[in-house]
């Protein structure tokens, strides 16, 4: 096209008209076919008949036991969209949010007895409720398996021009499922790893940061919470403003619990006490032991040893200066004494030129 | 006037039978007759309301890195936006119920080379969450900027996994505050070595919308 406008200026003009007629159309074009595009939907449990309260799902089956269960997809865009439907093994995430395995990672568990239709074609504004099966294995290991599953648009659209990322955006819900059995929680920390971060200011009190290492060694799903202290400090874990934190069996995860006002104390005893819940499908409290993992945190008061080497230097400099004064004093003293040594030394001859003065006189009186 | 025990238990057991057939009677006055086929049927039919729902919304299904200068003679660095995400929650806060929260985790595959050359880590691409709109209410909680393996933090490990974008603390809580939608989107930038093989590359974010429920 350069090349042809180039040679025409004719060409270039009506080139120039067209691009200018592309332009003035195209943002309008743009505007109302990405809000067209756009695709928007959920996915909750269902009945038969449609969407309910339940939000996630959590059934207790026996090994081998079929259930049969239903959730829908709700189509709020302006068109009808064909979502991908999956199952995949669940896990809670390093900040303690569920989430399931991606579509390119392979369930080994939960995820694989969950059976559903591969896709679902919903028309615009309308809601489908997609039926499915979890069956648990002969063998499986009784305890919590959790499991996810989701609708899901995916892009096919790939750029020549440079490293792309495509986008697969899903919309999903939890599905636990307890294997009947011996239910058995269990918990431990390990890895108390401390530091101290030092108020420069010697009249505040620093911060501890501790870090540990949870892991659920059970079978049952486990909600982690409790105390962390630090010498003269304690901080309750999660906090208040962080989500719940949960671990599913065989999962572990690395905590940092921030301890506030803990004043260098050299070494200070730090304990992470945990106090951990496990449920029953019926929402009771299942008994976990408490447990307590200590460790030692050096806290070294390095602005109040300044401080004190600060008043100490003073004191020692007053002291110094005072005896310096002394010694100055003395030594003018000692000046003082010598000049006046000196002086009386001198007082004699002085005396004797008084004396010397009369011979004048005496001559003055001769004379 | 003095009756035997059994005449007593007689008029007793007379005096029920009549009560339940005086019962029996009264029914059959009040029921329609029967074989009447005109039967009145009253149905109120309320206003068809639909439920609400927490739904996402994707404004485009790909992002295209280019190239930026890194800054640093040993890094080549590509750029790149995440499309906007939205979670619209039309549910009142009955519906939603209480302890409920929603988040929006993001997590990449590697970065597959289109002629066979070397992948590029998940690792290596990295994001800078944002709200779009901030009500400033402090009821949605952005999700920290990630780093890549290139860079050293606490964050540096890259979009391998448990980064979330975007998250309500309490879902009924907003709903009360008076939102409807809430949009976010990310800054996304990837890290290679000047070694890196040229050539595109590829890679799938998995963005997904879970609400969760505390249990307590």
């Amino acid at each position: 096209m350069h090349k042809s406008a180039s040679r025409s200026a004719h060409i270039v003009a009506w080139a120039t008209m067209g691009l200018l007629a592309l332009l003035s159309v195209f943002p309008a074009n743009a505007a109302t076919a990405d809000d067209a595009a756009d695709i928007t939907w959920s996915v909750t449990p269902a009945t038969e008949a449609g969407p309910d309260q339940r939000g996630v799902i959590q059934q207790e089956l026996d090994p081998g036991a079929t259930a049969n269960d239903y959730f829908a997809v709700r189509n709020l865009s302006r068109i009808e969209v064909t979502f991908s439907l999956s199952a995949a093994d669940g896990y809670y995430t390093d900040t303690g949010r569920f989430n399931m395995l991606p579509s390119d990672q392979e369930s080994v568990d939960a995820g694989t007895w969950i059976e559903l239709p591969d896709t679902v074609t919903v028309g615009p504004n309308e809601t489908v409720v997609v039926p499915f099966t979890m069956t648990v294995p002969d063998d499986a290991i009784p305890g919590d398996h959790a499991a996810g599953i989701a609708a899901s648009v995916l892009s096919t659209g790939t750029d020549a021009g440079g490293s792309s990322v495509g986008v697969e955006s899903r919309v999903g819900f939890r599905v636990l499922t307890r294997v009947t059995g011996d239910i058995v929680p269990a918990v431990e920390v390990a890895q108390v790893e401390t530091s101290y971060a030092t108020s420069w200011n010697p009249f505040r009190p620093g911060a501890g940061s501790v870090t540990y290492e949870v892991r659920n060694t059970g079978n049952a799903s486990v909600i982690v919470a409790g105390v962390v202290s630090a010498g003269t400090g304690s901080a309750e874990f999660p906090g208040a403003d962080e989500p719940r934190q949960e671990l599913l069996p065989g999962e572990s995860r690395r905590f940092t619990t921030v301890v506030t006002d803990v004043w260098p104390t050299f070494i200070a005893p730090v304990s992470v006490a945990l106090a951990p819940t496990a449920y029953d499908f019926g929402g009771d409290p299942v008994a976990i032991d408490p447990l307590v993992a200590d460790a030692t945190m050096w806290a070294i008061p390095i602005p109040q040893l300044i401080v004190l080497l600060g008043i100490g230097l003073i004191l020692a400099a007053m002291f110094w200066g005072r005896r310096r004064s002394r010694r100055k004093l003395e030594a003018a003293l000692a000046v003082a004494r010598e000049e006046g040594m000196a002086a009386a030394m001198q007082t004699p001859a002085t005396s004797s030129m008084v004396l010397g003065n009369h011979p004048t006189e005496e001559s003055k009186d001769s004379s | 006037m003095k009756f035997s025990q059994g005449l007593s238990a007689r008029i007793a057991v007379a005096a029920a039978g009549s009560l339940v057939l005086a019962g029996a009677a009264g029914a059959a006055f009040a029921a329609d007759p029967y074989g009447d086929e005109n039967v009145d049927v009253n149905v109120e039919i309320s206003p068809l309301v639909e439920p609400g729902s927490l739904s996402l919304t994707v404004a485009g299904t790909s992002s295209t890195l280019t190239e930026v200068a890194s800054g640093d003679a040993e890094l080549r660095q590509f750029d790149g936006e995440l499309p906007v995400v939205t979670v619209t929650d039309t549910r009142t806060a009955d519906e939603i119920g209480a302890d409920r929260f929603w988040y929006v985790l993001g997590q990449s595959t590697d970065f597959v080379g289109s002629n066979g050359q070397p992948n590029i880590s998940a690792g290596n691409l990295g994001w800078t969450p944002d709200l779009v709109d901030d009500a400033g209410d402090g009821l949605v909680i952005l999700g920290d900027q990630v780093d890549t393996v290139e860079d050293t933090g606490p964050n540096a490990v890259g979009l391998v996994d448990q980064e979330f974008l975007y998250s309500a603390f309490d879902s009924a809580a907003l709903v009360e505050a008076g939102g409807t939608s809430w949009s976010a989107t990310a800054g996304l930038f990837l890290k290679t070595g000047i070694d890196v093989a040229p050539g595109s590359y590829q890679s799938t974010l998995t963005l997904s919308l879970f609400e969760d429920v505390y249990e307590d």
